[in-house]
């Protein structure tokens, strides 16, 4: 018997070469299914999978107003929940500091802006009741009622801007008179009162200066109620 | 399905439902108006301010309260109580702003009115007034008898006395006839103990050197001593103790007596109340001196009197001085009870000084040469600090006192500003001004700015007690 591995044939050793190519075959389509089975060609086989990944919503746009003063600045959202907030840090009628003596007057500009994306549609100011400390007809002599006597005047005008400049809002102003009471309402107009809008008022209060020596030392009060609306 | 449900459960579920749907609305609605307004209050504040200023001088406090306005009438004075010196003397003025309203909203100002000095006004000869001079006070009211007045003199060191304007010569000498040829009289009230002249005549027209006479003083004792003429010769009241506390009038005639054969020689007779105290004939070949002078109401030389003191501590009333026509005598005159009567009685005087005045009435009129324009031979420096001002510095008060406001700022609120009111006799200043009683109205004005307002204190020193001393 001829010696096999000493002289080979072609012949003698094409079975085992096919056996090795089958080999190498098997493991490639092996590696093959593997790599296919991994990748999830064939695991969708087995499960079904819907990825989404663009979940988004969006919330409504909202006015929000700020007012400004010097360094101070108070937002309607300041108070979050109702959007309806009490500044305490801004004063518009030039606070107790400096007394006024009489034909001196106290002017403040205060700056406001719809903070909120939405575009609002009308700005209102609702004077609060005036009172005064100490109270009329008290203390000796007589104290004046500042409130009523005409002796302290409030001016209110606004203008479009972050200063107070330009052609004043006509329909929320007022004239020198005594601290107001009527409520005052700027209905938007070319977009004043958009979403990023500012606009200035200026607050001018004035002892007269034929004011009663009754009228000194007396500290008037009032709130002021600001809102920008949608509609 | 309803057929299985029982009917109050549907009761049940439909009032659920109900409030749900309310609870949604509501909330829903609360949010809606959250994105939709944007609110922002808050209160503002103004406050008027107070003007309120006070000063305190010379142990004195004059003081105004917030909301009251216009004039203050404050007691004491701002210029020294003692005279002028040539180096001048000095009084401090602290006024402090106790209101609210800061310096730059105040105008603080000072006025001095006008300058004229003091008289105590002479019924009878208007140009003759007395001229009153360091401390004295004045009391329109409330003197020996009904609507009478009276000065007080303070008896100092310079003390309180008056002098006439106007010189004037007294009978003496051989014009002297047998009757009273005059007759001299004052009203006073001294406490237990009190010395002093009461008045005298001389030379001087202030308390200088010079002949001097006719001086009626209180003596230790009480006693009214009268020395009638420049070589000393006196008379002395019989009763003491008239220094008591009470009113007294003393009056002393002069005349002549004639003697058979000795000629005239010169009766001296001292009543008090009506009651005659003495009646003296002076020695042979003496006689009533006679010279220009002045009167002088309570000060006489001590060389005259011989008393420890040229002033008298007392109250004064209705000096009087007859020196023409008919002389009542001291009992004809008596003690009258009412002014009226009084100037009845006296109607013939040749001077008639009621010193019932105000201390502010003064006299424009003709000085002598010694004494002519006090006011512009005694300056006046006034300084203000916190904040400085100098409305006045060394001048004369016949240049400052002339009604114009002058400005000296204001303290702030709380602080207080300093003010020195400085005295000085100034050039042409002469001795016989001493002591001079300047009615100089003084005020400072506290007023709110930026506009002239009914918001203005005026404090003001104006009476008698505020004389500028010269």
């Amino acid at each position: 018997m001829p010696d096999q591995t000493q002289n080979p044939t072609p012949h003698a050793g094409a079975p085992r070469s096919r056996s090795v190519a089958a080999l190498w075959g098997s493991g490639a389509v092996a590696a093959t299914i593997l790599v296919l089975g991994v990748n999830g060609t064939l695991s969708s086989w087995t499960s079904a999978v819907i990825a989404n990944d663009t979940n988004t919503v969006k919330t409504a746009a909202a006015v929000i107003l700020s007012e400004t003063s010097g360094a101070n600045t108070c937002f309607s959202s300041d108070a979050p929940t109702t959007n309806n907030y009490t500044c305490t840090t801004i004063n518009k009628y030039g606070g107790t500091a400096a007394p006024l003596s009489p034909g001196q007057q106290k002017v403040t500009d205060i700056t406001f802006k719809n903070v909120g994306d939405a575009n609002a549609a009308s700005f209102a100011v609702a004077p609060g009741a005036c009172t005064q400390t100490p109270e009329a007809g008290t203390e000796t002599p007589t104290v004046a009622d500042l409130c009523a006597s005409g002796d302290l005047t409030v001016a209110v005008s606004c203008t479009a801007g972050a200063t107070f400049d330009g052609v004043p809002w006509i329909d929320l102003a007022y004239t020198a008179a005594k601290p107001p009471t009527a409520a005052a309402t700027h209905t938007a107009l070319v977009g004043d009162l958009n979403s990023g809008a500012q606009w200035t008022c200026r607050f001018t209060v004035k002892l007269a200066g034929n004011a009663s020596v009754l009228a000194q030392g007396v500290t008037v009060s009032q709130p002021l109620t600001w809102t920008l609306s949608q509609s | 399905m309803t057929d299985g449900v029982p009917r109050h459960h549907w009761r049940t579920l439909l009032s659920v439902a109900a409030v749900a749907l309310g609870l949604l609305a509501v909330s829903t609605d609360a949010t809606r108006s959250a994105w939709t307004a944007g609110v922002v209050g808050g209160t503002s504040t103004a406050r008027s301010g107070e003007l309120a200023f006070s000063h305190a001088y010379q142990a004195t406090a004059c003081s105004t309260v917030r909301r009251v306005a216009g004039s203050q009438a404050c007691s004491a004075s701002l210029a020294p109580a003692l005279g002028a010196t040539a180096a001048g003397v000095s009084a401090v003025d602290t006024i402090t702003n106790y209101g609210t309203l800061g310096a730059d909203d105040l105008k603080g100002e000072v006025r001095a009115a006008s300058c004229a000095p003091v008289k105590l006004d002479n019924r009878v000869a208007g140009a003759n007034p007395l001229l009153p001079r360091y401390g004295a006070t004045f009391s329109p009211t409330g003197g020996p008898m009904t609507d009478s007045g009276f000065v007080t003199l303070d008896g100092g060191a310079p003390g309180g006395y008056a002098t006439s304007a106007a010189s004037s010569t007294q009978p003496g000498g051989s014009l002297l006839s047998s009757a009273t040829v005059a007759g001299i009289g004052v009203w006073f009230k001294a406490a237990p103990g009190t010395t002093g002249p009461l008045f005298s005549f001389g030379t001087s027209p202030a308390n200088g050197t010079g002949a001097a006479d006719r001086a009626l003083s209180l003596d230790a004792t009480g006693k009214l001593r009268f020395v009638w003429n420049v070589a000393g010769s006196t008379v002395t009241s019989t009763a003491s103790g008239y220094a008591d506390g009470l009113w007294h009038f003393a009056y002393v005639t002069l005349g002549g007596l004639s003697v058979l054969g000795l000629g005239l020689l010169p009766r001296i007779q001292l009543w008090v109340d009506g009651v005659q105290q003495a009646d003296v004939t002076g020695a042979l070949l003496s006689s009533f001196s006679s010279y220009p002078g002045h009167w002088h109401l309570g000060y006489a030389p001590t060389s005259v009197t011989g008393l420890g003191t040229a002033y008298v501590k007392a109250s004064l009333s209705n000096f009087v001085v007859l020196s023409s026509g008919s002389i009542p005598s001291g009992s004809t005159l008596g003690k009258p009870t009412t002014q009226t009567a009084f100037n009845t009685a006296t109607s013939n005087a040749t001077d008639h000084w009621l010193l019932a005045d105000s201390g502010t009435t003064t006299f424009d009129d003709t000085l002598p040469a010694t004494m002519s324009a006090p006011c512009s031979k005694v300056n006046i420096s006034w300084s203000f600090t916190g904040p400085a001002a100098s409305p006045a510095t060394d001048t004369p008060l016949s240049s400052f006192a002339d009604n114009t406001w002058r400005q000296v700022g204001a303290p702030a609120p709380g602080a207080s500003q300093v003010a020195t009111l400085t005295i000085r006799r100034g050039v042409g200043y002469t001795t016989d001004l001493s002591g001079l009683r300047l009615h100089v109205p003084l005020s400072h004005r506290a007023q709110s700015r930026p506009v002239d307002s009914a918001w203005t204190q005026t404090f003001t020193w104006s009476g008698a007690e505020s004389a500028v001393i010269g």
